[in-house]
Formats: C-alpha cells, structure tokens, sequence
C-alpha cells in the first residue's frame, strides 16, 4: 500500500515537474503562425516568402530573440493552405485554437484573405496579408499589397508625372482585363485620368485566356492614342508585345502591368529581337525590382543572395523578409505574446523612408499603418528595360535611372 | 416468446449506428479545437454524400450539379442576410426551396424525354459550370472575389463563439439525413427509386411514375444539398465561386461516396469519415514540412482503395461480416 502511494506521489511530482517544464519553454519562444500557399496554384510565391521569413527570423533568433520578452526565440509554425481559401479558414482556426500562435504572417492572396479575415475577426489574432490587394475589414488584418482601387490612381499618378516631365499626353485609350481585378483597376484608372482633363477614348475589355491580342492592338491603333494603359497578366502581356511588334505599332506612351510587363522572365520569353523594340520604352508597373535605391533592400538582397545562393532573391522572397521583420518588431513592441497586444503593436508600428527595417520599395514614405490596416504612402513602382534588365524609374526617390519619355528625350 | 424478439433483433441490428452516435455526441469533449474542425467539415461531407447518394445512388441517376444547390443555399442564405438582415435559420429554407425547384426543374429537362444516363450526367454538368460562371460574373452576387458576411455574434444569426455549436449542428444534420436514408430504404418512394435504378423499363411497365420520382430524388436531394451550403457558408462566414460552384466539391462528395459504396445507407458515412480526417491530418502533417507530399500520399492511398475494394468500403465489411448490409445494398455496393 505504501509502495503504491509513493509511486502515485513519484507520478504527481513527476508530472507537476514536466508541467513546470513545458511552461517554462513556452515563455522562452514567442509562436507565430505562417499561413501560406506552399502547394496549390501561389506555391512558387508561398515557398519564395517562407525563404525570405526563416532567414529574417533566423537572423533575430542568432542576434539573442525578442529582447522584451526577455530574449524568446521566434518560432515559425507553418501551415500550407494548398492556395485555397477554404484550407485558409480551417488552417487558420488551427493555429489560432491549437497552436497558440502570437500573430500570423499570412494568407497570400486576396481570396485567402476574404476568408482569413471573419476568422481573424471572431478568434482577436492579427494578420499579415501579402499580396492581398483588398481593404481589410477587421481591426484584425492588414495587408503589404496596394489596393486593388490604387493600382489605377498609380497608373494616373504616373501618367501626371510624364506630363510634368513634358510629355504630351491628352488622349489615353485602356485594355484591360475582364475580370474583378481588372475591371477595379480600370475603373479607378479611369477616373484618375479624367480628374486630369485627359480624354479617355476608350476602355478595351479582354478576356483572360485570349489568344491572340493582334484585334486589340489594331483597334487601338485606330484610335490613335497619346498614351495606352494596358492591365495584363503575363501571359497575355506576351501577346500583347508580339502583337505590337508584328504590327510595328510602337506610337504612344504606352504603359501597363504587372507581370506582363515587368515579370522577371519577359525579355526571355518574348525573345531579345522583339523585347529590345518593343519593352524598352514602356513603362511596367511592378511591386519589387532589386535595383531600387533603397538601403534596407540592398542589405536584405545581399543577406538574401548569401543565405539562398541557388535560388533567386525576387519579389516574394522580399515580401517575406518584409513581414517577418515587421512582426517580430510588433513582438518587441508588444512585450508580449497575447494576441490583441500583438495586433495592437503591429498596427502601431512606424519606421520612416529609407530605415533599415523599409525592406521594399513601393513603401516611398516608410511604413505605417492607417486605420483601414493598409500601409500609408506606398507607391507602385515603374521599370524600363534596357539590355535585359529593368531599372525602376518610377517614383524618383528609389530610382535607379532616368525615363526614356517618347517625344521627350 | 417470439413475439419478444423482434425488438431485441432490431436493437442489434442498430447497435454499430446507436455506437457510431453516441461516440459523436461525445468524441469532442475529449478533442482539441482543431479536431473538431476535422469533425465537422467530416460530417458537413457525410451530409453532403448522404444528400447526393439519395439521386446517384438510390435512384442511380449520375448527377454532376450538386455544386448549383450547395450555392443556391449558400447564397440565397447570405444575401438574404446581408441586404434584408434575414436570419439563415430563415435564409436556409428559401434556399433549400430554390434548390429543389432547380432540381425539379433539372430532372425534368432531362427525364421528360428519356434521355439517356449520359445525357443527364452532362446535362448536369453543363449546368454547374453555367451556374460557376454566372456567379463568378455577377456584381450582387460578390463575382469572384466572393463575399464576407458579417459576424453579428449571436446564435439567431446561426453565429457561435465555440466551433462546439456547428460541430453539434451538422450532427444534428447528417444523423437526420442517415434517418431520412434508411426511412427511404423502408417506404414506397424509396421502393420506387431503387426499381428506377435497377430497371426503369421495367418499372414504367408496372406503372411507376418514373419522371415524377426522379423529380422527387431531385427535389430531395437539392434541398438537402442546399441546407448543407448555408452551413457551410456561416462556419467559414465567407462564400465564393470555387468553393461554392466549382466542380472540385461535387467531385470529392462522388468520391467519397464511392469510396464508401455507393447506394448503401452507410458507404456514404463511411466514405467522408475516413477519408476527409485523412486528408487534413496529411495535409497538417506533411503539407508545412515537405509540401505536396499529402497530396502524394492521399492519391497512392485512394488508388489502394478503389483497385482492392472495387465495390467500396461496406462491400469489403460486408465481405469480412464486419457489418450487416441490407441484401439489396451488398448487392448494389
């Protein structure tokens, strides 16, 4: 009997020790959830942030961890959503109930988003939305991404900026394309244009998956444009480009994004002969180019190039890095692992142009926040090719060279 | 002494499906929160395959368009809510009727002329994606960016602070779709859909209305599709095309039910709880640490199942003499 009892005391010390323990560990880490698409349609963009996010976390972790939660190492947990926005609800809910995590760095699309915020809202734990270009409706997220309504005021804003530079410009026609992101674009686009008094001729809707943009560029071509606004994605951008070159149609300004004109791939893709006469007077708007002169990326491409040196240190890669420095600043902020308090620093967080933590280039003025969860002052950035390379030329306080501007210089 | 029997032989004849209950009601008293998702989306896919076993199996029309009345649900439900402050407990019969209509309206466009099997199949399809389409073009309807609805927090608006609540709910749900099923089984129209499915020109010749009972499967089966997309919709607070229309659900809910074994009361139990918790364990397992992996894994475990178990999951039980399955089911299965 007494044997029995002691082996019962031995049992309860014995596990009041390994609850001690466990308690013990848990306030030397602070958790914090990577909601990403590591499969699915986003995976190349998903596993290029997750390779941005350890190396910046890992460095944290090396420099001594969170020192106001008396030097806890950041812990990644990571879960695939397999580019769905079903998976993000249920991932999300799992590292939120299960895992205890502080805050989570993630989705990355805007449909991941949609989902992720009611679930964000009803559990109080914040989010990092990457390219999720929606205005977030919950105190509970906040996105790096330009909205979707702002990528079209970029487009007016440069428009603005070319007639200033001299450029004559007073009649714009639009291709878009046909689906909810296009057509927010070109609305927003459009009314940035007229704002300016400049004629809008026409606004050319087309399809996703068309297959040949030879109709289009003829039609704009007939109505003999000043400038041409065209939103491609990259496979249709492609298109676009060898039509205008069999055309040899190259008159107006002509200016377009994202990827089908700045996409790292493009002059490859599009062959130097039809590249060289047809990307390098076009102005491609883009979210990240590794020649901007900003010091905070230099130093995280250089990083970045030494850490990975097989893979390449592009967009996503930068996103990553960028919201990992920007969480483990809201946890040194916070002082504490409690999610509202995370959320509340995140929110809070500010750090000027050109600072060390201002990792991508479209943040012109720093970052801070807005009451919307959308990052202040950020501007799209404009590349022109030469020779295989883009240079940002656009806004001016992170270019890398001066616009080449038809009937300018 | 006889007459004492019976009773006790159905209590037997009940005891894996009163055990399989009672383990639901209290399985998730023991389970993290994120096991009770597991549960939940599990049974959210029984209800679902017991919905759509009750046309592809029971009346054995191959129906590919069930993602129109999970959406009719789903959206009737949240538009209704976001724009008149309709509660969805409300909002789940508009669209359960709006699903049966369109069900009905289906069954006939293609049964009135005995057309054949395939047609149907590819009627049904084309449906779906014209349905995808419409929603994914169509401003009110949120287009493809989907639509949010807003969390008002109270258990009238079918909102819970403890994901508890939905898992009991769709109990609720899948256990009266089990009951419906086995009712079916029992009563004339269940008679009549499975001699439909067996041989309708036989049934035609004995006077079986065969059009007006497909239409009723359809009809059925719609509204039930449709209640499990205004869940759906409230557990995720979040509705868009690809989840919603897409093809993807229609194509796991006819997976899993053939998985389980097709036209049987159980298969379609049986199918989603084992292969939905497998899924998502794979996927939370390997999906962070080696992506594409549970992908992988999943597809080589799928293929072991239907290459050994052709018939499905009861048909092997049935065969080991695990469970009893009724006579016209094994045969079936």
């Amino acid at each position: 009997m007494e044997r029995r009892l002691k082996l019962v005391l031995a049992g309860l010390v014995g596990a009041a020790l390994l609850g001690a323990s466990g308690d013990a560990a848990s306030a030397k880490e602070a958790r914090v959830g990577v909601l990403m698409p590591l499969t699915g349609r986003y995976a190349e963009s998903g596993n290029g942030v997750m390779r941005g996010a350890e190396m910046i976390v890992k460095e944290i972790n090396a420099k001594g961890g969170i020192k106001s939660l008396g030097g806890a190492k950041i812990e990644l947990v990571v879960a695939d959503n397999g580019s769905d926005p079903t998976k993000t609800s249920l991932e999300a809910r799992r590292l939120m109930n299960d895992e205890k995590v502080a805050f989570i760095l993630g989705p990355y699309s805007t449909p991941e988003a949609q989902a992720f915020m009611p679930v964000a809202d009803r559990y109080e734990v914040g989010g990092l939305g990457l390219q999720t270009t929606l205005v977030p409706q919950t105190p509970y997220f906040q996105t790096l991404s330009i909205a979707a309504a702002d990528f079209g005021k970029g487009y007016g804003d440069l428009v603005k900026w070319l007639r200033q530079k001299g450029a004559k410009i007073e009649k714009v026609a639009l291709t878009y394309a046909n689906n909810d992101y296009g057509q927010v674009v070109q609305k927003s686009a459009v009314e940035s244009l007229q704002a300016q008094g400049i004629k809008v001729l026409e606004a050319i809707p087309v399809e996703p998956g068309v297959k040949d943009m030879t109709p289009v560029v003829l039609r704009v071509k007939s109505l003999a444009p000043d400038a041409v606004i065209s939103v491609v994605y990259f496979q249709d951008g492609v298109l676009l480009h060898r039509a205008r070159f069999n055309l040899g149609y190259d008159d107006p300004i002509w200016i377009g994004g994202s990827a089908g004109f700045s996409d790292e791939k493009l002059w490859n893709v599009l062959t130097p002969e039809v590249a060289s006469k047809t990307l390098t007077d076009v102005f491609g708007f883009a979210f990240f180019s590794d020649d901007a002169n900003l010091p905070g990326m230099k130093e995280a491409v250089r990083r970045g190039q030494a850490a990975y040196p097989d893979k390449p240190i592009e967009q996503s890669f930068m996103f990553g890095a960028q919201a990992a420095t920007l969480v483990a600043a809201a946890l040194e902020k916070a002082g504490s692992t409690d999610p509202k308090k995370v959320n509340a620093a995140f929110r809070a967080l500010k750090f000027p142009a050109g600072a060390p933590e201002v990792m991508l280039p479209m943040m012109v003025s720093g970052i801070s926040f807005n009451d919307k969860g959308l990052v202040e002052g950020t501007s799209p950035l404009f590349v022109q090719w030469k020779d295989g390379k883009k240079h940002i030329v656009y806004p001016e306080a992170v270019a890398s060279a001066k616009a080449i501007i038809k009937g300018v210089n | 002494m006889e007459a004492a029997n019976p009773p006790a032989r159905d209590i037997r004849r009940h005891l894996p499906g009163l055990l399989l209950l009672l383990a639901a009601v209290v399985a998730p008293w023991f389970m993290s929160g994120n096991w009770i998702n597991i549960l939940i989306l599990s049974l959210l896919f029984v209800f679902l395959c017991v919905a759509w076993n009750i046309v592809g199996g029971l009346t054995g029309e191959f129906c590919i368009g069930h993602s129109l009345f999970l959406a009719a649900g789903a959206y009737t439900s949240t538009l209704l809510y976001i724009h008149l402050g309709v509660s969805p407990w409300i909002g789940m019969f508009a669209g359960g009727a709006i699903a049966a209509a369109i069900g009905m309206f289906i069954a006939w466009l293609s049964f009135r002329y005995a057309l054949p099997h395939l047609s149907f199949a590819l009627v049904t399809i084309a449906l779906a994606m014209l349905g995808y389409l419409a929603i994914s073009s169509i401003d009110f309807l949120g287009a493809s960016r989907g639509l949010t609805l807003p969390v008002r927090g109270s258990a009238w608006y079918y909102h819970f602070r403890s994901d508890l609540a939905f898992y009991y709910i769709i109990l609720a749900h899948a256990v009266a779709a089990v009951l419906l099923t086995m009712w079916l089984y029992r009563s004339k129209a269940g008679l009549y859909f499975r001699t439909i499915r067996d041989n309708e020109r036989a049934a035609l010749a004995i006077g079986v209305p065969s059009l007006r009972y497909k239409m009723l499967a359809m009809a059925i089966s719609a509204f039930m599709t449709a209640l499990a997309g205004v869940f759906y919709a409230q557990f995720l607070l979040y509705v868009e095309p690809k989840t919603f229309a897409g093809l993807t659900i229609v194509i796991e809910i006819i997976l899993f039910t053939v998985v389980g074994g097709t036209g049987t009361v159980w298969g379609p139990v049986l199918g989603p709880l084992l292969l939905v918790p497998l899924g998502e364990v794979l996927r939370a397992e390997l999906g962070g640490t080696a992506p594409g992996l549970h992908l992988f894994v999943y597809g080589l475990l799928l293929i072991a199942v239907i290459r050994f178990m052709p018939g499905g999951l009861m048909a092997a039980l049935s065969k080991l003499g695990a469970l009893r399955v009724r006579p016209s089911s094994a045969k079936e299965a």
